[in-house]
């Protein structure tokens, strides 16, 4: 370990520093006491500032789910009706603009793009704050206002974090319509003499919206990965950016604590997207 | 008074060398009410392909040239806001495979409702009773509960017959069965086309049963037209095509009905298989496979007799022998 | 197709990335700090006074060697595990493939810090650890694919005669599987790539003053009001090396797996 071979650290810290965190006892032992820890959720100590590591993440937790969901409500509104457009306009001018502005949003890097943004909006036009939580100021301003300072200081980071699954999950939903549409039941539905609307908007989305539940659990974990590319570029008080951090300052029981909560968190989303899924496919019986 | 009547009815698609590729050329006929209408052929023959032009459900690069008309209505054009208004209410449809058929997410209650609704200005509660009604129709055992199924807690036969009543919702003057009953077993085949038969008898609708079993077609048939290769090669009456058929295919096609007794009757009575519609043989498209064929056969397409059992043939004949 | 040209392109200038660059990545020459773009130095220089244009080539070459040694390393571990669990099937297929929800399970991002963490930042430990983390996929397409070749009669045949296993997965199966495997790997690539800029662009990937794209635009982002170009140029280059596999992946895709590709549609 890196402490080892940092120079300013005395061999009775060293000494002292094993016995806290158990290195002294043999490795099988210190394995089980590990696991058992994890699954306790007693991650021990902060290296840092000797916090315990649980209360550590639990205060930024919250800021990572206002994130990370508003991020995935955002990926929802925006990116299924794209991609129903661009499948009912399948091959058309329009479609063929949306798949170029897949691929862009596939291909530009986040991070960059969130430069250019708090660039040109933050910086350039001055519309919008570009990193924190709240403004210098916030204590002092009236309820209303505070609401406001939290939605300015929200917009950069969820458009940003947002912008990558936009992309793919608008061009699955695309690819998915496309498929469903040549469904027999489809046809039938049209033979029926109903409306063009409610033949793609009811029927067909129906069906291709089950596939993408399951999809958005699997995404989750970038989602909440890629926080910590987000929240550093925007200093945004969450656990990604506390991973960073922590990386940063060689913590590791921070950083294993992170991956325990992130692969929990991960581990929710699929549970919810079963449940979801199973309430919109009467095929499925929980 | 014909109520529907095709005129020249072409689909092209395109293959991929962007060569039009005719898969039903030149079918015209004429339909009336009260009356059932077989069109038989062999798989591809286009007999599909007919139906959907009439619906106007040609999937994508498909183009239907020629007339269609409805009571007099040109359909083929037709702006899909008054299409819709046909399909369902006036022209109904059942598709080959009640597997597939149904939405698998809503239940039958809803998609039944949904179609009633997409045609009559009635309240939800009306249309989930006249729902109800059209599922007693067709023999559904204790409709009211089974209303709220959804597609895949029935049979075959019963998702068959849930598709009927669908078709048969909103009275259409003609019902077009596409193969209803291939994917069905003996017994189920023959209940659904009793009922079918008996609901016909009521209200006088027009039928055009669909099938590559001439079999089934001469049982409820009033006409039949044979298709070979994307065109009708025979249409008679049913008797006269039973009693008299001309052309050597229609007789390939009797020849293989299975008769009382005699079991395991070869299907394919015919030798060799149909041509791929993008590639079709020079003159009448059959003559590889006929019994009859004659020089002229090879060189030209023949066109219609015009009598009253119409065929195309250079060398017509009662028997293949 | 516009996808193989830029990836070729792309790969030409990183191999001559010695003989194009005008100046020495590494030369700093501080009487020339954050010059913009100028018949000199074409994409203007770094606070260091570097030349950007030589240290964007230089650049160039770790990312496309991250690029290809990390999926190379992905495609091995994917390949070897999806192989066996698909060709094998029962409780092997069974052990890796839970083993792969679990490693799916948690975020790969963190796993990589973490690993980051653990083994040290440097261009050869994020190729590995990038690598070590992106074989999921694979593996599952793999065995996918495998689990269907299997059934096939001639695959049948060969386990009756008694070919043995080994021969069998590489010269009859894998062989017939390698399609979309070639297909992901190029979109592989650019996710590898996009991943190592983002790091190096935290710090937490190739360390300076080893060039990397994604370390040029940390200074980008530490002068962005001065100093444009230095934000600009990495973005663009990172932008359309992800951009040319990308779309590469995506022509290949139509070419060699059709059933993939939209279909048709009832009028
Ligand atoms: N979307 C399409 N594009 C091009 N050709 C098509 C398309 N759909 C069907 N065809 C072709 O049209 C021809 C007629 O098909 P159709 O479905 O009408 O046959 P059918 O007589 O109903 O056969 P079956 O008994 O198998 O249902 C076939 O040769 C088929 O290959
Ligand atoms: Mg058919």
């Amino acid at each position: 370990m890196h402490m080892d071979m940092n120079p300013n650290v005395s061999p009775d810290s060293i000494a002292e520093m094993k016995k806290m965190y158990g290195l002294d006892k043999p490795i099988p032992v210190q394995y089980a006491d590990w696991v058992g820890r994890l699954m306790r959720f007693d991650f021990g100590r902060s290296f840092l500032d000797q916090r315990p590591v649980i209360a550590k993440i639990a205060d930024r937790l919250p800021a990572t789910l206002l994130l990370s969901g508003l991020s995935l409500f955002t990926i929802f509104i925006l990116a299924i009706p794209l991609g129903v457009y661009s499948a009912m306009h399948h091959n058309s001018k329009k479609d063929r603009f949306i798949t170029v502005f897949t691929f862009v949003g596939y291909s530009i890097p986040a991070f960059w793009l969130a430069l250019l943004c708090m660039l040109f909006f933050g910086v350039i036009l001055g519309w919008l704050p570009i990193s924190g939580m709240r403004s210098v100021n916030h204590d002092m301003l009236g309820a209303v206002d505070k609401f406001w300072d939290y939605c300015a200081h929200l917009i950069l980071p969820v458009f940003i974090s947002a912008f990558g699954g936009l992309a793919s999950i608008s061009r699955y939903t695309r690819s998915n319509m496309l498929e469903v549409v040549r469904q027999d039941y489809i046809r039938t539905a049209k033979a029926k003499g109903l409306p063009r609307h409610s033949v793609y908007y009811l029927h067909a989305l129906r069906n291709a919206l089950l596939p993408i539940i399951t999809i958005i659990g699997l995404a989750l974990p970038g989602l909440i990965g890629g926080s910590f590319i987000f929240e550093t570029i925007f200093s945004w008080p969450g656990m990604g950016r506390l991973a960073y951090e922590s990386a940063m300052n060689f913590d590791y029981p921070t950083i294993m604590g992170i991956a325990v909560i992130g692969a929990m968190l991960t581990l929710i989303g699929n549970i919810i997207a079963d449940i979801l899924y199973a309430a919109v496919d009467p095929r499925i019986r929980l | 008074m014909p109520n529907l009547k095709l005129s020249g009815v072409q689909v092209l698609f395109r293959d991929a060398r962007q060569q039009p590729v005719p898969v039903v050329r030149e079918v015209s006929f004429e339909t009336q009410p009260g009356k059932t209408l077989g069109i038989v052929g062999e798989s591809g023959s286009g007999k599909s392909m007919t139906a959907l032009s009439i619906l106007g459900l040609v999937p994508f690069p498909g183009k239907v040239k020629g007339s269609i008309k409805y009571h007099d209505k040109e359909l083929i054009g037709l702006p899909d806001e008054k299409y819709e208004k046909i399909r369902g209410a006036g022209i109904s449809i059942v598709f080959q495979d009640p597997a597939t058929a149904l939405n698998p997410v809503f239940t039958i209650e809803k998609q039944l409702v949904e179609t009633i609704l997409a045609h009559r200005q009635i309240e939800t509660r009306e249309a989930k009773k006249q729902a109800l009604d059209s599922l007693m129709g067709v023999d559904i055992p204790s409709p009211e509960k089974r209303i709220k199924d959804y597609p895949h807690q029935f049979s075959g036969g019963m998702k068959q017959r849930i598709l009927i009543a669908m078709a048969l919702s909103c009275d259409p003057d003609i019902l077009i069965l596409d193969e209803p009953t291939t994917a069905l077993d003996v017994t189920v085949q023959a209940q659904i086309l009793d009922m079918v038969e008996r609901i016909q008898n009521f209200n006088k609708m027009t039928i055009i049963l669909i099938s590559h079993d001439l079999g089934i077609i001469s049982e409820i048939s009033d006409e039949v037209a044979i298709m070979y290769a994307g065109r009708i090669v025979e249409h008679g009456t049913i008797k006269d095509i039973l009693d008299n058929a001309q052309h050597p295919y229609t007789r390939g096609l009797l020849d293989s009905i299975p008769k009382l007794g005699v079991h395991k009757a070869k299907l394919n009575a015919i030798g060799g298989f149909p041509p791929n519609p993008s590639e079709l043989p020079s003159g009448c498209p059959f003559h590889p496979r006929c019994p009859r064929k004659i020089e002229k056969c090879v060189q030209q397409d023949p066109p219609y007799t015009m009598n009253k059992l119409k065929f195309a043939c250079w060398n017509p004949g009662p028997t293949n022998g | 197709m516009i996808g193989a040209g830029i990836v070729i392109v792309l790969i030409l200038l990183s191999l001559t990335a010695p003989v194009l660059s005008p100046y020495d990545p590494q030369a700093q020459d501080l009487s020339l700090r954050l010059q913009p773009p100028s018949a000199s130095h074409w994409l203007g220089t770094d606070e260091y006074g570097r030349d950007v244009l030589s240290r964007m080539l230089y650049g160039g070459r770790i990312s496309l060697s991250v690029g290809f040694v990390a999926v190379g390393i992905s495609l091995l571990i994917g390949i070897m595990l999806g192989a066996i669990a698909g060709y094998f099937g029962g409780w092997v297929d069974q052990l890796i493939m839970r083993t792969v929800d679990v490693v799916l399970c948690i975020p790969t991002l963190f796993l990589i810090l973490m690993l980051i963490v653990f083994l040290g930042p440097n261009l050869f430990n994020i190729m590995v650890i990038i690598g070590l983390t992106s074989w999921t996929e694979l593996s599952r397409l793999v065995r996918a694919e495998f689990l269907s070749l299997r059934q096939r009669d001639y695959i049948q045949a060969a386990r009756a005669l008694g070919v043995p296993d080994f021969i069998i997965i590489f010269k009859h199966i894998l062989p017939n599987a390698l399609a979309p495997v070639f297909i992901s790997a190029t979109f592989g690539i650019a996710g590898a790539i996009l991943l190592e800029s983002g790091l190096s662009f935290l710090g937490l990937g190739v360390q300076p003053p080893t060039p990397s794209w994604g370390n040029i635009l940390t200074t980008g982002k530490d002068y962005i009001t001065q100093a444009w170009w230095l934000t600009l140029s990495p973005g663009i280059s990172i932008f359309l090396t992800v951009l040319g596999y990308n779309l590469l992946g995506d022509g290949l895709r139509d070419v060699l797996d059709p059933r993939l590709s939209g279909g048709e549609e009832h009028a």
